[in-house]
C-alpha cells in the first residue's frame, strides 16, 4: 500500500503553473486519504475565481504524479473553492480531457499545453535572474557571468561555489542553482558539464551587449510571479488559515533579491 | 485634499471606486456569494487590522458610508465611479450606473459617473449599443469599465479584440466616451488562452488612438505583459488599484512593482485607485505619500518617486485624463463643505 509520504512527494512535482511553485509548498493541499490502492487527494484553491483552466491543470497532474506511485490503483482528485470546482471535479475524476469537460466554452483546436508552456517559460526567465542578480551581487562581471559552464558551478552546502578568477563563494545560493537547474531539466535544455549555464530559453547564448535588455523583460517576470505568489498565499490563509492572517511571508520572497 | 506639512495642496481623484450591493438578498446563489467573499479576503487579508470591516458592512453600505470614507476621511476631491455589473451573480447587479448613480446625485461636483457595455448585449440588449447611448444621453459619460470575464448566458467572458466589441467602440469614439477603463477578470473562453491574458487590449489601441485604455491593477497578474503593451502604446494607462494597498504588508514588492512602473510607463500615465469598498483611500494615501522608493531601486531602474510624480499619480493624471480643470475644482470644492445625511457640514 503506497504511503501517505511518498503521496506528498509525488504532489511535491505538482505545480501552480502561474506561480511556478509546488502546491505542497503553497498550503493548497489539504486531506490525502489511502484505501488499499485508492488514493483522494483534496485540495484548496485560494479564490472562488482562480482560473478554471489553471486549476484542471493542477488536478489532472495530481491524477497523473499520484498515479504512478507503485500500489495505486485509482485516483481521486477533488478541488474546493473554485466557481467550477463541480465540472471539474466530475471531469477530471472520470478521465475527460479540459476540452471534454468544458466542450461549450473552449477551442476545439486547441490544448492547454500551450498555456503551461507559457508558464513554464515565466518561471525559467525568474529562477535564471535570481541566479544571475546573486552572482551580479559578490561582484562577477556580465562577461565571466554569461561565460560560466555548468561544470564551472557547484554546491557547497548552502552556498555556492564558482570558478572564475578568483573563485567566488555565493552565500546561500545552492538553493537558487538548483531551482534555475530544474527549471532547464524540465524545459530539457542541454545539461551537460561543459554546456554554458546560461542560454535563452531555447538554449541559445546571450550577447553581453543583449544582457540588459534581456534582464529588464525577466525582473519584470520575476516581479509578477512574486507578486502573485504572495497575493494568492495571502488569500488563502485569510479564508482558511486564519491564525496566519498578518503573516506575510511568502515562498514568493526567495525571487525578491534585494 | 492632501496638505503636505509644507502646506503644499494634493488635487485627489480616486479612480476607481463602487457603490455596491453584494446583501445576501440581493446574491444569485453561490456565484453571488462567491464573488463578495473573494473579495472580502482581498479586503481582509491587505487592510491593516483597524480598517477591516465587518462582512454584513462590507456586503452593502450606504452613500453617506462612501461620502464620508472618501471625502470626509479619506483625502478624496473626486471619485471615478466604474460600473460593475455582474447580472448573472446578483439580482439587480452588483453596482450598475443606476446604483452608481446615487453618490453621483448627492455630490454631482465630487463624482464621475461611467457607464459600461458588453458586445455580446448587442444593439438592444441591457449593456448594448443602445443602453450605451442612454447613458450617455442621461449621466454624459466620458468612461466606461469593462469586465472582460462577466457571464453573459452561458458565456464565460470575451476579449476588447472580438469583433462585435469594435461597433462599441467606435460608438464610444462617436459619443466621446474616450476613457476605456478595462478590467481583466479570469475569463474561461478560448482555453487555449491565458485567463487573464492582456494581449488583447493592444490591438484595441492600435486600432482605436482616439481613446485611452486605463487597465486596472495594471494588468496584474501579468504586470509583465502589460509593462511591454504600455510602453509601445502611448494611448495604454495603468490603473493601480490592488497594487496600493501593498504598501502596507509588502512593501518592498509595491516599491517593485513602482519601480518597474515608473521605468515602463514613466510618471503621467499612472492614476491612483482604492478600488473602493476593496479598500478604503484615506491609509492608502498616508502611506504613499510617506513611502520613500528604497535606493537600490531608484539607482537600478533610473527612476523617482518625487512629490511632483505622487501629485501627477493622485490626481493630475486622471485629471487630464478626464477634463477637469484642477484649480477650478479645488477652488469650487473649497467653497462646499460635504454634507452627510443632511447633517451639519462636515470639515474637508
Amino acid at each position: 500500500m503506497p504511503t501517505v509520504a511518498e503521496i506528498y512527494h509525488a504532489l511535491s512535482e505538482v505545480y501552480d503553473p502561474e506561480l511556478d511553485t509546488p502546491i505542497t509548498e503553497l498550503g493548497f493541499v489539504n486531506e490525502v486519504h489511502i484505501a488499499e490502492g485508492h488514493v483522494t487527494v483534496i485540495y484548496t484553491v485560494p479564490t472562488f475565481w482562480c482560473a478554471p483552466n489553471f486549476v484542471f491543470m493542477m488536478s489532472q497532474d495530481i491524477r497523473h504524479e499520484v498515479g504512478q506511485i507503485p500500489g495505486v490503483h485509482q485516483v481521486t482528485v477533488l478541488v474546493r473553492n473554485n466557481c467550477l470546482a463541480d465540472e471539474i471535479n466530475s471531469g477530471i475524476n472520470t478521465g475527460r480531457s479540459f476540452v471534454e469537460t468544458f466542450p461549450d466554452d473552449v477551442d476545439h483546436q486547441a490544448d492547454l499545453e500551450a498555456l503551461r508552456y507559457t508558464f513554464i517559460v515565466k518561471g525559467f526567465l525568474a529562477r535564471q535572474d535570481v541566479l544571475i542578480r546573486r552572482m551580479r551581487q559578490v561582484g562577477l562581471s556580465d562577461a565571466t557571468i554569461l561565460g560560466l559552464r555548468i561544470g564551472d558551478v557547484m554546491v557547497a552546502g548552502e552556498d555556492l561555489l564558482v570558478q572564475a578568477t578568483p573563485p567566488q563563494r555565493i552565500p546561500l545560493a545552492a538553493a537558487d542553482l538548483q531551482r534555475y537547474l530544474h527549471k532547464r531539466r524540465r524545459l530539457h535544455l542541454a545539461m551537460n558539464v561543459d554546456v554554458r549555464l546560461f542560454t535563452t530559453v531555447t538554449d541559445q547564448p546571450i550577447a553581453e551587449a543583449d544582457l540588459p535588455a534581456y534582464l529588464r523583460y525577466s525582473r519584470s517576470a520575476r516581479l509578477n510571479i512574486a507578486f502573485n505568489t504572495s497575493l494568492c498565499e495571502g488569500l488563502l490563509r485569510t479564508q482558511f488559515f486564519p491564525e496566519r492572517q498578518y503573516d506575510y511571508s511568502s515562498v514568493g520572497d526567495r525571487l525578491m533579491i534585494e | 485634499m492632501y496638505r503636505t506639512d509644507d502646506g503644499r495642496e494634493i488635487f485627489v481623484i480616486d479612480a476607481h471606486t463602487h457603490l455596491w450591493d453584494a446583501s445576501p438578498e440581493n446574491q444569485r446563489g453561490k456565484l453571488g456569494k462567491g464573488w463578495i467573499d473573494c473579495f472580502y479576503a482581498y479586503h481582509k487579508n491587505l487592510s491593516p487590522a483597524d480598517k477591516v470591516w465587518t462582512l454584513e458592512h462590507y456586503e452593502r453600505y450606504s452613500v453617506t458610508d462612501m461620502a464620508r470614507d472618501l471625502f470626509v476621511e479619506g483625502y478624496v476631491d473626486m471619485c471615478i465611479l466604474q460600473s460593475t455589473n455582474l447580472f448573472e451573480f446578483y439580482h439587480t447587479g452588483f453596482n450598475p450606473i443606476e446604483r452608481n448613480a446615487q453618490l453621483k446625485e448627492a455630490f454631482p461636483e465630487r463624482v464621475i459617473l461611467n457607464g459600461s457595455f458588453d458586445p455580446r448585449h448587442g444593439e438592444d440588449g441591457p449593456l448594448g449599443l443602445n443602453a450605451l447611448r442612454r447613458a450617455k444621453a442621461q449621466y454624459d459619460i466620458k468612461g466606461v469599465k469593462l469586465y472582460t470575464a462577466e457571464w453573459d448566458k452561458g458565456s464565460r467572458g470575451w476579449k476588447l479584440s472580438d469583433p462585435a466589441a469594435y461597433p462599441f467602440f467606435e460608438e464610444c469614439e462617436r459619443l466621446g466616451i474616450t476613457n476605456i477603463h478595462v478590467h481583466k477578470g479570469p475569463t474561461i473562453w478560448p482555453l487555449d488562452r491565458d485567463a487573464f491574458d492582456v494581449a488583447d487590449v493592444d490591438y484595441v489601441a492600435t486600432d482605436f488612438p482616439g481613446l485611452t485604455f486605463i487597465v486596472e491593477h495594471c494588468g496584474l497578474p501579468r504586470l509583465e505583459d502589460f509593462c511591454w503593451i504600455a510602453t509601445q502604446e502611448t494611448n495604454v494607462w495603468g490603473g493601480l488599484a490592488v497594487v496600493m494597498p501593498f504598501i502596507h504588508s509588502r512593501p518592498r514588492y509595491f516599491a517593485e512593482v513602482m519601480a518597474n512602473l515608473l521605468y515602463w510607463l514613466g510618471p503621467d500615465k499612472l492614476t491612483f485607485a482604492s478600488d473602493y469598498a476593496l479598500w478604503t483611500p484615506g491609509w492608502l494615501i498616508e502611506k504613499f505619500m510617506a513611502f520613500e522608493l528604497p535606493p537600490d531601486l531608484e539607482a537600478e531602474f533610473g527612476v523617482k518617486l518625487t512629490i511632483e510624480t505622487k501629485e501627477k499619480i493622485l490626481g493630475l493624471n486622471a485629471a487630464r485624463l478626464y477634463g477637469i480643470d484642477v484649480e477650478a475644482k479645488k477652488e469650487q470644492l473649497r467653497n462646499m463643505p460635504v454634507m452627510l445625511d443632511g447633517a451639519t457640514p462636515a470639515v474637508v
